[in-house]
């Protein structure tokens, strides 16, 4: 055995008490300079004293009850007598299966509760959306509707500035044309009145394009109006499905932790249930 | 030597007699079901155990001498019973492995290095550590997890722990030790992925 070797049996021993007096005394000794000695003792003595501490596995009523039944069994294959089975365990046997049984009911009721409650939840938020996406689709078809109308519109006046234009410029020309033909003092001047006349023609023509220009305007105006509208009802509908989600969740996690105190409680009913066998097998039967 | 009690007990037992039964399991139960739990760690392998140990008692306590203490006996018999319900699981699983009774680890050397990983002041306060020493103890081989059971966690002195273990008393001081050091090590190391992830 090395030094090390030497050491690590020397710690170990004297962390369960077997270390003789005097190898204890040099040991402490070599602990108050040592580091790395005095790290694997503080260790040693942790890892002991958490073993201590650790709590004892219990023998539930039940199986107790399945060993008398087991040497029953032996008994009986030699002829031999039966065990009684104390009531008191049986009692406590089934008083634990009870609550077994009661907590197992607890925790699916608990369970199907919570998920019914997340499906609704859930149905909830599909409800939202469908009515949000409703009227979200329903305001967009208005709003096309709405640039469509003003260009037809538009169209419209374009065609009727068109004709307009053309109908009185030909009826001027032609009565420019007449009064030349019949009076040589006009012919005269007609160059100039049919350019007077262009002008007038081209006149009507820009108010008219004015005028479809603002029926543009007045379009493009009113397809901003409803656009916004479009964007304020899918914010709104918006908030309300992240509403509904943030229920949803929250009924989730609810469920989540009725179903952990369910299965929590049950636990301790149980462990209640076969409190009392402990303190019974305390005291052997006669 | 066992007491004049305990030697009618034992008569009784050896006679197959109801009532002497009775008193053994209300005596010894729960002792058993406590190291064959801790050794197998696991509720239905400690069920089948306790019931295999105290049907091996019912067989062979024609063969108590009473050279020992009763007690010791039955921890013997639980003992061996859980060893050989963790051989029988993994000869089941197909996995090869050497009889736990071939005992190589009294020649191995010990390293203080491996003594010598700090564990945190505050770990072994919280409740997590609990479960963590539970996996530390799951990691460890079964004789030295029998060791420390023995040892530790039922509280026997070494000379009953080699008794139980049916070693010397030098070998089952040496198991004990290793069993120590080893489980600090992996405490260590599981603090460690702990506090990384």
């Amino acid at each position: 055995m090395n030094k090390h070797q030497k050491l690590i049996a020397q710690i170990s021993d004297y962390v369960d008490g077997l270390l003789p007096k005097k190898e204890r005394a040099e040991l402490e000794t070599h602990l108050a300079e040592c580091e790395a000695c005095q790290q694997m003792l503080d260790n040693l003595r942790q890892v002991k004293q958490k073993l201590n501490n650790m709590p004892a596995a219990e023998l539930p009523p039940d199986v107790k009850v399945g060993l008398y039944e087991t040497l029953n069994q032996k008994l009986a294959q030699d002829g031999k007598g039966q065990m009684t089975i104390p009531a008191e365990l049986l009692a406590q046997a089934k008083a634990k299966s009870q609550a077994a049984g009661q907590a197992a009911r607890d925790v699916a009721v608990t369970g199907a509760q919570a998920a019914a409650d997340t499906v609704k939840s859930r149905a909830n938020i599909a409800k939202t959306m469908g009515t949000g996406m409703a009227g979200v689709v329903g305001q967009t078809a208005k709003a096309m509707a709405t640039p469509v109308k003003h260009a037809g519109k538009m169209a419209k006046e374009a065609v009727d500035t068109a004709v307009d234009s053309g109908r009185i410029a030909t009826q001027e020309t032609a009565q420019v044309m007449r009064e030349a033909t019949d009076s040589p003092l006009k012919a005269a001047a007609t160059p100039a009145r049919l350019a007077g006349k262009a002008a007038k023609t081209g006149a009507r023509m820009a108010k008219g394009s004015a005028k479809i220009a603002a029926t543009g305007v007045k379009g493009g105006l009113k397809t901003a109006q409803e656009s916004a509208k479009i964007v304020t009802t899918a914010a709104k509908k918006g908030g309300q499905t992240a509403k509904a989600m943030a229920d949803s969740a929250a009924a989730s996690a609810q469920g989540h932790q009725a179903v952990k105190d369910a299965v929590k409680k049950g636990i301790e009913s149980i462990k209640e249930a076969g409190t009392q066998t402990d303190a019974t097998e305390q005291e052997p039967a006669a | 030597m066992p007491t004049m009690t305990e030697q009618t007990l034992i008569a009784n037992l050896q006679a197959h007699d109801p009532a002497a039964y009775a008193v053994l399991i209300e005596s010894y139960s729960n002792l058993v079901y406590r190291v064959v739990y801790n050794i197998l760690q696991t509720p239905q392998d400690a069920e089948d155990a306790l019931q295999e140990t105290f049907i091996t008692i019912y067989n062979q306590i024609g063969n108590f001498r009473g050279e020992s203490k009763l007690s010791s006996w039955i921890y013997r018999v639980a003992t061996n019973t859980a060893l050989n319900c963790i051989q029988r699981k993994k000869r089941k699983m197909g996995q090869d492995v050497p009889m736990i009774s071939d005992d190589d680890d009294e020649e191995t050397e010990l390293e203080i290095g491996d003594a010598l990983t700090p564990l945190p002041e505050t770990m072994l306060e919280s409740q997590e550590t609990a479960v963590l020493l539970h996996e530390a103890l799951q990691e460890l081989s079964p004789k030295l997890r029998s060791a420390l059971v023995l040892f530790e966690l039922e509280g026997l002195s070494m000379k009953e722990t080699a008794v139980a273990l049916d070693i010397s008393e030098s070998a089952a001081k040496l198991r004990v030790r290793r069993a120590r050091i080893e489980l600090q090590r992996i405490l260590a190391r599981h603090m460690q992925e702990t506090t990384v992830s």
